[in-house]
């Protein structure tokens, strides 16, 4: 079921309605009924992958129990270890099986040898990628005995599921979500309003910001050949607007509608486009994953201890697998490692650890210097977004030596017949709304309130793009 | 609890107000507006005379050069062709002339594998979304079963349709920008050489074409003459004795499918010609039809 789907227009309230009414005198009834919501959810897209989340909570939720009963050390790495292979073999099977195969025999044939390993028609299910981290940070977390197991597997279950979460993040941690689970749930009527704020600002960003930049998106990607290097600059910053607008606006309803229903979830984005420099783009940026690199990756292999050559091994490894786990792409791949070069400069003059505030603070305006930063931190993510959304590393090379070769930077009229700036106007608006809104989750406060929500609700019914209404991009992560 | 149901109440009637205002903006500048496509156009229009009327799809509207038709024949002439029409959009658009008092003196319609196909496009449907309160749009759209529920909902009909009727056609519409094309006339050539996309023909026929059948009772008895015709198409399209099929079932159709075999410098692709096809194609309906 998408967010910005009819369906989900009328699931969210019927639910609502009922965990609230019927079933607000027994916290236990609530979370079974929030189970059961949550897998109607999923089960919307295809009911046969319940199967796999059912099997994921089972392997985690038992695993967490044992690993409570056993001190000894071996048994426990065992437990560990077979959490880490159910969960990440999963993954693997639904998510890479095919890619390592069309790998294997495609380097053996760059070898002069053909190879006939047929692959398998293997459908990705939706959200694989969120729920199996969740999970697995769940038991890394019991192992390492930061967080006591749950006896309670209909908290557990739920705890995995939560439908506003589910497919495409926060990936929360057991820690911070599943207590929330135990504890009675009291409607507070100011955090259920922010949540429907959240909710509007999600599906302005979706609807109005990602779907109409992926139409111009599409149409300069799918023709680059015949693209001017106007267009094709245009293309990069539209999809770096549709890419923010889409996961971030995803991320904004699921902690609004996780709102209403009495649950706090992590903020997954800050301003990321507002970043001096790429260590903290990615403070700000998808959050939820780059804290669980960090946590059980990162910090494993050493962080930022040790001598230089190790930090930098240790940053290649964490951008190079953090791309890889968006896609099974060597274009993925390749995403993640310009993300490491672009790191590296920041860490071997120690600058990764600087800009920690906002930027901007106390100011409206950015120094010239800031406004400079911010703008040299958007090109360097905006050029590896062309990577990220090219179909090929061919596609994307070929892309950006048309910039640099075409010259070419007069207006150009696209194939959906529009000229490729009328987007700017749009972003525009965009960026204000969000500039003079940085120290908040969402511009509706203020003696202007009323007005901008009025404005944005405009905005969605006349702006927003519903007849080419496009799937949210990380489900297919 | 109360107060949040008063804030989603509020919200909620303010967004139905919008919609509700949204939806008379944009109906008024439709039916008021520059005339931007040819359904708007011919709903703008009353009591014009053609003598020569063709209804199609982008075989029609790309092939049909009526300014040459007038020149050569000093008959009046439109082409109301739509890309991607099909013989149920065609329908409608023959309904509406008529009650719009259009009169025609012959009207040509074109016939080929679309004998098969049955219904309204969704382009057309989207075109038709300012005009729902219309009877023979209604009419027509009840019977295709297309009498959809959102149509009461205000301005959410705009929004499933935003690609054709969204904010930029509203606009264009309401400050009366013209098209780059001229509509009443309604020719758009392609331009360029080519034979991509050649796609096959149905292999079986339909018992027959409702659509087609209700065209021939709308013109009987009445002083137009309705004939049907087939546009040429590359000699590499498959199954193209389908057209065979189409001619026993429609004894009178004028087939030009065949008729640039050996001219593969008039298709534009497979199935259209480009502006130097459609003038001779144009030039071989006047001597044969129009004269």
């Amino acid at each position: 079921m998408l967010f910005n789907s009819i369906s989900f227009l009328i699931f969210l309230p019927v639910v609502f309605i009922l965990y609230w009414g019927l079933f607000k005198r027994s916290l236990k009834l609530q979370n079974i009924f929030l189970l059961l919501a949550s897998y109607l959810f999923y089960g919307w897209w295809d009911y046969r992958f319940l199967a796999l989340i059912a099997a994921s909570t089972l392997v985690d939720f038992f695993v967490g129990r044992f690993l409570q009963k056993t001190g000894n050390e071996i048994h426990r790495k065992i437990l560990l270890g077979l959490s880490l292979a159910f969960n990440l073999g999963l993954l693997g099977f639904f998510k890479y099986y095919n890619f390592f195969i069309e790998s294997w025999i495609d380097s053996w044939s760059n070898l002069g040898v053909e190879m006939q390993v047929s692959s398998l028609n293997i459908i990705l299910p939706v959200g694989i990628s969120f729920y199996t981290f969740q999970t697995l940070s769940y038991t890394i977390d019991v192992y390492r005995r930061k967080i006591e197991p749950t006896s309670d597997i209909i908290n557990f279950s739920v705890f995995v599921a939560f439908f506003p979460q589910l497919v495409a993040g926060p990936i929360e941690r057991a820690k911070h979500l599943l207590p929330q689970f135990s504890t009675k749930r009291i409607f507070i009527e100011e955090r259920a309003i922010s949540g429907i704020h959240l909710i509007l600002w999600g599906l302005f960003k979706k609807i109005v910001i990602a779907d109409s930049c992926a139409i111009y998106v599409n149409a300069i990607f799918d023709n680059y050949e015949n693209m001017n290097s106007a267009s094709l600059l245009l293309g990069a910053v539209y999809f770096a607007f549709q890419i923010y607008g889409d996961f971030s606006g995803y991320s904004d309803i699921a902690i609004g509608t996780g709102r209403l229903f009495g649950f706090d979830l992590m903020r997954n984005f800050n301003l990321p486009y507002f970043s001096r420099n790429i260590a903290e783009f990615w403070r700000r940026w998808h959050i939820s994953l780059s804290t669980w690199f960090r946590d059980y990756l990162y910090i494993p292999l050493g962080g930022s201890r040790g001598s230089k050559w190790q930090q930098v091994r240790n940053v290649f490894i964490i951008f190079l697998v953090s791309g890889f786990w968006h896609g099974a792409n060597w274009t993925f791949v390749i995403w993640g490692g310009l993300h490491a070069l672009f790191f590296l400069p920041l860490l071997l003059g120690d600058q990764n650890r600087k800009h920690l505030n906002q930027v901007a603070e106390n100011k409206s305006l950015p120094s010239f210097r800031e406004l400079l930063q911010m703008l040299f931190t958007f090109g360097l993510t905006s050029f590896a977004w062309i990577f990220f959304r090219a179909d090929t590393i061919v596609d994307a090379v070929n892309f950006i030596k048309r910039i640099f070769i075409n010259h070419e930077f007069e207006l150009q009229y696209l194939s959906i017949e529009r000229y490729n700036v009328e987007m700017l106007l749009i972003i525009g608006i965009f960026v204000l709304l969000e500039w003079f809104h940085r120290h908040l989750e969402h511009p509706f406060t203020g003696s202007f309130k009323w007005v901008k929500i009025i404005a944005i609700i405009l905005m969605l019914l006349t702006l927003g793009v519903y007849s080419d209404q496009q799937e949210f991009i990380y489900f297919q992560f | 609890m109360k107060n949040f149901f008063k804030y989603l109440i509020s919200i909620s009637v303010i967004t139905l107000l919008l919609m509700f205002f949204l939806d008379k903006g944009y109906s008024y500048a439709f039916k008021n507006g520059q005339p931007r496509s040819k359904i708007q156009n011919m709903l703008q229009l009353k009591n014009k005379h053609y003598d020569v009327a063709f209804f199609g799809s982008s075989r029609t509207e790309k092939h049909i050069n009526c300014e040459l038709i007038t020149k050569l024949t000093g008959k009046s002439c439109v082409n109301f062709g739509i890309s991607g029409g099909s013989p149920g959009d065609m329908l409608i658009l023959m309904k509406l002339a008529e009650s719009r008092k259009f009169t025609f003196n012959q009207v040509f319609m074109q016939v080929d594998y679309n004998y098969n196909s049955y219904g309204i496009t969704k382009y057309f449907k989207a075109n038709l979304i300012p005009f729902t309160d219309n009877p023979i749009v209604k009419k027509q759209l009840l019977l295709y079963k297309e009498e959809f529920f959102y149509r009461r909902i205000p301005f959410y009909r705009f929004m499933v349709f935003d690609k054709v009727v969204g904010i930029r056609e509203a606009t264009a519409s309401f400050l009366k920008l013209s098209q780059n094309t001229n509509i009443e006339i309604g020719f758009l050539p392609k331009q360029g050489i080519g034979k991509a996309v050649a796609g096959s023909f149905p292999e079986t026929i339909k018992d027959k074409s409702p659509e087609l059948t209700q065209m021939q009772e709308l013109y009987k008895d009445t002083n137009t003459k309705l004939e049907f015709f087939t546009a040429p198409y590359c000699k590499e399209v498959k199954n193209r004795n389908f057209m065979d099929k189409v001619q026993l079932k429609l004894p009178g159709l004028h087939n030009y499918i065949d008729l640039f075999d050996n001219k593969d410098e008039y298709f534009f692709n497979c199935g259209h010609l480009n502006e130097a096809g459609a003038g001779v194609f144009t030039k071989t309906l006047i001597e044969d039809l129009l004269k």
